[in-house]
Formats: C-alpha cells, structure tokens, sequence
C-alpha cells in the first residue's frame, strides 16, 4: 500500500520531530521552482544550481523559524532571492555562453525558428538578468511565479507602492533593452 | 489631463486598475500606447521558460543537497536544549555541587561562606529566630551577602570542578551568577543554610 503523499505543513512538522527523509520530500517538491527563481535571477545553470542548493542548506538550518501560517514556497523564495541577491552583489553579472541554445529541441518546429525563437529567449533571459536587483526579484516573483504584491513586499522589506514602482520599471527596461522603444 | 502613475500603469496591465482611471486609460493615447507596450513585453517574458535540466541533473541535486546538510552541524529545534538556557542552568548545577563539596572540609573558607550566607554576628540560632523585622529585610538581607558569595564562587579551586567532570573556564562562575535574577540568587541562598544546617556547620 502506498503512503499517502504529506503536504507540506506535515513535511516540516516530521522534519522538526527529526524525520531526515521529510526533508528530502520537501527538496523534491521544491527544487524545480527555486532553481528557476535562481536561474532567472543569475542566468546560468552553474550558477542557479549552487544557489539552489545553498537554499535548501539554509531552509533546513531555518526550519525552526518557518511559520506554518506561511505557505513553504513563499518562505523558500524569500531565502532563494536572499541568497541570490548576496551573491549577486559579490559576484559579476553572468553572460549567457552561445551554447545555451543547446536547451532548444529541434525536432519541435522548424530549425531556423527554433533558432530564432531560441536567441529572442536568451535574450529576455539577459535582459531580465541585467536588471537592477530589487526590479529583478520583483519581476521574477510577480511573473513567474505570480505571488501578490503583498508577499513580494514582505519577502523584499518594502511597501507595496514600491514593488509596483519596482514592477513597472523592469517591464520599462525590458522594452528599452529589447528594443521596443517606439 | 493626469496621466496614469507608475501603479495605475502597471494596475492597467493586470486588469486591476481602479473604473474611475479606466475612463482616463480610454481617452488617453499617451496612456493607452504605454499599457499596451507593457503588456506586450510582460507576455513576451512570461513565455521565456528557463531551460529544463536533464533528469540526472535533479538526482545529482537532492544528492548534494543531502551531503552538504550532512555536513552541517545538527539543527536545534527545540529551543529548551539551547545553550542561553543550558549554560546557567549548568552553571548554577556546578556552582551547588562545588559548593557543597567544600562544605565538609571545614576550616576558615567554610566559615567565611557560612559568614556570607548567615551574615555577619548572626548564627543559625538566630534564624530560628527571627521576627518579622528579619522576613522585611530577608530581600535586602539577600542582596547583600550575594556578592560576598559571588566572590568566594569565583575562587572556586579548579580541582573540584574536575572531580564533578565538569571543567570551568576563568570567570565563568561569576558569569552565571550575573545571569541568575533576584528570586533564583535568594533561592540558591536558602539551598547552601541548608546545606550548611545538614552539615552541622
């Protein structure tokens, strides 16, 4: 008979009763969305997966600290963009390598536009990745991973006024470095 | 004419925007050019997928995940274990404990601690005693001996922690006493008379 799947309050509660392998439950349903908030941010698979991991280090010695009013996804990405904004700020801005369109499956339509299709992704991915750090993380949360403005504003430390301010400055970036500019 | 703010701009584009400004949005070409422009570039980024990686990518994932929390040191969660707690508990243990042990070797550090505890001219005879002049100034009466007591605690030889299989740094007796509120100081004081009555002393 198969167990019944934990959800994540019992996933943490069995952590905290010293359960090693609810933890391992947790990384698993967690990992795909903070890797791609990690990656988003940084723009390199190297680089997102060192930060996942480090969010997952950190989550595990912070557990005792997590709120179960909170939903676990919310609390990872705060540490996942803590982590990545540290990092940022010690390391220089990646630059996507041109074997990246090695990700793009051919056979799903024609070369030339899978090609196409595949330079105007990495170019969104670089231009999101050269934004300023607050607009980035605001983006990427707004976006991708579609949280309020409230908990964006929690997870940043700032208002709601600001994450919208923030919000409005990265999509007007984005047009000026993706050239759409009238 | 006000054009949208930043917030109305970006209300605009998630269909939120408030139906008194959605009258402005509709007349204004200025306005009505920038949401569709915002709009577009945030439909544009929301397809941009990050790149999957390989299946043996997220095995390899949990796997140091794994390793590298295995290689941390355990985390506390039951807060009742931790060391702000511990540290004056034992602190207070090993102070007792050392301090009983010296009871019976008599001589003058013996007297000068009964000295401290019982005050200065007073026997236990006085305790006995005592009114209830001496319960309204038992406080007071506490307080002051205290330091005497913290003094002679921090001169506690190292030998006798030893043999209790506890070692103790320089000072670190002193720093449990700073630690220990009124009421805990008055109750230690009350353990060590009677101890000191057990003793005979």
């Amino acid at each position: 008979m198969v167990a019944p799947e934990r959800d994540d309050a019992a996933l943490v509660a069995a952590c905290r009763a010293g359960d090693n392998g609810a933890f391992d439950e947790i990384v698993e349903r967690h990992r795909r969305a903070v890797y791609q908030v990690c990656f988003r941010f940084v723009n390199s698979h190297e680089d997102a997966s060192d930060l996942s991991q480090e969010t997952f280090v950190r989550a595990w010695k912070g557990l005792q600290n997590f709120k179960s009013e909170a939903a676990l996804s919310t609390w990872l990405y705060r540490i996942a963009v803590n982590v990545c904004l540290n990092r940022v700020s010690l390391k220089k801005l990646y630059t996507e390598p041109l074997e990246a369109d090695k990700f793009i499956d051919p056979r799903a339509e024609e070369p030339g536009a899978a090609l196409i299709r595949g330079e105007r992704a990495a170019a969104v991915r670089r231009a999101i990745a050269g934004l300023p750090e607050k607009q980035r993380a605001t983006l990427i949360l707004r976006t991708y991973h579609e949280l309020p403005h409230q908990e964006i504003a929690a997870i940043l430390g700032s208002s709601v006024g600001a994450v919208k301010a923030n919000f409005f400055h990265a999509l007007a970036n984005l047009k000026k470095l993706l050239g759409r500019e009238p | 004419m006000n054009h949208l703010t930043p917030d109305e701009l970006v209300d605009a584009v998630e269909a939120t925007l408030a139906a008194a400004r959605h009258t402005h949005l509709q007349q204004c070409p200025h306005c009505s050019r920038e949401v569709v422009q915002l709009a577009a570039i945030l439909r544009e980024s929301r397809h941009v997928d990050v790149p999957e990686p390989s299946p043996l990518f997220w095995d390899h994932f949990s796997d140091r995940v794994r390793q590298a929390i295995a290689a941390e040191p355990a985390p506390r969660f039951a807060h009742w274990f931790e060391w702000p707690v511990l540290a004056p508990m034992a602190g207070l243990a090993l102070l007792i404990f050392a301090l009983v042990s010296a009871v019976p070797q008599g001589g003058a550090g013996l007297e000068r601690l009964q000295m401290a505890v019982n005050g200065p001219g007073r026997s236990d005879t006085d305790t006995s005693a005592a009114g209830t002049s001496d319960k309204m100034a038992a406080s007071e009466f506490a307080d002051a001996t205290w330091d005497v007591v913290s003094e002679l605690v921090g001169d506690l030889d190292v030998e006798t922690a030893e043999r209790a299989g506890i070692a103790i740094g320089p000072g670190s007796a002193e720093s449990v006493m700073l630690q220990l509120t009124s009421s805990e100081q008055q109750e230690l004081v009350r353990l060590l008379r009677a101890e000191f009555q057990r003793a005979g002393g």
